[in-house]
């Protein structure tokens, strides 16, 4: 470590006779902020991901991974995993799950916005019940859920019933369940985004407006050549945070369907938690993991760029 | 039939967008509200077809979980285990916000870096994290969990406090330092204080994202550490399913994260996008 930190401001005035042997801890001081939380996150986050590469050209199950020396196998875990037909699957159902996700929740939330930005009158007085579910245990929402999806007597159900609707089994046969879990992640996020896109929104230049309500403009075209190009940038990055927590969705989707098979939701997340702690391989569980990784970095580098060439615009 | 035809379009549209919005709130509680109901249901109400909408409040459902099923344990697991981890991400993270922030540490890198770090899937450390605790023996042990939890919230805390260190300007530690304070007192008596607001808003989302995990919990806690959403979620296999004490458990555990996320309304979207949109 470099004794000398790069420094921005001039160094803090000491009284002469305490300089020297202050002068040491004080330099050192921004360095001693950051190190042991960036020594943490070494620890929790790369060490991990090393891990995972080196777990994944092994042969490490729950019954050798105390022993010394386990098999190196090379890339045979990756061909395995490339060739299952259940991790493409997998791949399948993260993708369905995220893009159907992100995409009908921001048409509501941005409706829901344009909505709460005009009649500003029941903003205030709606805003606290949409946070109920954005800050809500998904373990309980997942519950909560279940109990309105049961089957025979489920309020969801007899709703339907009501209505003359024959209830589809919801938590049964494909698609069901995967609608189910998108649903209420949906209802679960809508809120987020719309709070976000809300905050967007008021925050526009008035004056281009104006303009065009002086222009003639309908509110189709001040919709379509002003608020969505405007509010563009907010909009990434509500689909880049949304995405990213529909991407690793877990908890609903285990506690209502645990990703069975025939349900269409098991997603990657739910396949590497299969492979680790229920077929006990943590090789393959590790090669999947560096495939997510892989997989995660190139979005997250493609998502980058769109948004640095959104603000050279 | 003839009032409504003679209606403006423009009076149409309001009428239908307060319905909308009516729609979307009623979707939005319903749930929530129903849980609360059945947790106040006795068992023959619970069960009951068609679902009964008015009834005879009872708290056994209640008393049920707290004394025969033993959530008080994983109840005071969870507070403990959130507490202890929100103290100490806010307290390292925000040391570190600091340094990146007035200092310039790791320059335009680090920032990034950490910010990086929340990109990814936890699933991908699930097994790295099980492993090694297990073979420091600290699977199923508060500092195990709790040294996870810390680093989960690091990333968040860091740039959420640089954020709010970058926009005081740096004239005050400045003036501090011509009175005489070192750098340290300088951060403690003139810039916490200032960013005290902050400070708070980001204690209590470190504390409902601890609250709220469950991944990493159902792999590396056990009997004595398990959480309480974990036993909220174990409700059904260990005892058949019992709706009306399930509920009252998600009742329980949601509760304080309904309290948490109104204490934090005004800075819910800068908390809720690190910062990257101001709101």
């Amino acid at each position: 470590m470099p004794e000398t930190p790069t420094l921005e401001l001039t160094s803090p005035r000491t009284a002469p006779a305490r300089r020297r042997r202050r002068l040491s801890l004080d330099s050192a001081l921004p360095w001693l902020l950051v190190v042991p939380a960036v020594l943490i996150l070494l620890v929790f986050t790369i060490y991990p991901i090393i891990y995972n590469l080196d777990l994944s050209l092994r042969n490490v199950t729950l019954y050798n991974y105390r022993a010394a020396q386990q098999t190196f196998v090379g890339l045979g875990k990756y061909l395995q995993v490339l060739s299952d037909q259940e991790f493409w699957s997998a791949v399948g159902a993260t993708f369905t799950y995220t893009i159907a996700s992100v995409g009908i929740g921001l048409v509501i939330a941005f409706a829901l916005a344009l909505l709460f930005e005009r009649y500003e009158g029941i903003r205030a007085r709606i805003s606290p019940f949409l946070l109920v579910p954005l800050m809500a245990t998904p373990a309980v929402i997942a519950l909560a859920w279940n109990q309105l999806l049961i089957a025979d007597i489920g309020v969801v159900n007899y709703l339907l019933r009501l209505i003359g609707l024959n209830p589809p089994p919801w938590l049964g046969t494909f698609p069901w369940p995967l609608i189910s879990v998108i649903t209420i992640d949906i209802w679960q996020h809508v809120p987020f985004m719309f709070f976000v896109l809300l905050a967007g929104l008021t925050v526009l230049p008035e004056e281009p407006f104006e303009a065009a309500a002086i222009d003639g403009a309908s509110a189709w075209q001040t919709f379509r050549h002003l608020t969505l190009p405007l509010l563009s940038p907010v909009i990434l990055v509500t689909v880049i945070f949304r995405g990213m927590t529909a991407f690793t969705s877990f908890d609903v989707i285990y506690i209502l369907t645990g990703g069975a098979p025939g349900s269409g939701t098991e997603t990657l997340n739910l396949f590497l938690y299969r492979k680790a702690f229920k077929a006990w391989n943590f090789s393959e569980a590790g090669a999947i993991a560096v495939l997510m990784v892989i997989l995660t970095g190139a979005i997250a580098i493609t998502l980058i760029s769109l948004l640095n060439r959104e603000e050279s615009l | 039939m003839t009032a409504r035809r003679r209606r403006s379009p423009q009076q149409r549209l309001r009428e239908a967008a307060v319905w909308l919005v009516a729609a979307a709130c009623v979707a939005n509680v319903f749930p929530i509200y129903w849980m609360f109901a059945t947790a106040l249901k006795s068992e023959a109400d619970v069960f009951a077809y068609p679902p009964v909408w008015v009834f005879m409040p009872t708290l056994d459902n209640y008393r049920h979980i707290f004394t025969a099923a033993g959530f008080f344990r994983p109840l005071l697991n969870s507070l403990f285990i959130a507490a202890v981890s929100t103290t100490a991400a806010v307290i390292l993270g925000t040391a570190a916000a600091y340094g990146m922030a007035r200092f310039k540490v790791g320059g335009r890198f680090l920032p990034l870096w950490v910010l990086s770090t929340r990109m990814f899937p936890p699933i991908v450390i699930v097994v790295p994290v099980f492993l090694l605790l297990s073979s420091l023996h600290l699977l199923d042990t508060y500092p195990g969990l709790i040294a996870v939890y810390v680093t989960v919230g690091l990333p968040f805390v860091i740039w959420l406090m640089r954020g709010f260190f970058l926009e005081i300007p740096a004239a005050l530690e400045e003036a501090a330092w011509i009175d005489g304070c070192d750098r340290f007192q300088a951060m403690v008596k003139v810039v916490l204080p200032l960013t005290a607001p902050g400070l708070a808003v980001t204690s209590v989302f470190v504390f409902i994202s601890t609250w709220n995990e469950f991944l990493l919990a159902s792999v590396i806690t056990g009997t004595a550490t398990k959480t309480a959403p974990l036993a909220a979620a174990q409700f059904s296999s260990e005892f058949g399913i019992q709706w009306g004490p399930m509920m009252a458990t998600g009742v329980v555990v949601l509760a304080p994260m309904v309290v948490a996320g109104l204490l934090a309304q005004p800075y819910i979207v800068r908390g809720l996008t690190l910062g990257a949109v101001k709101g």
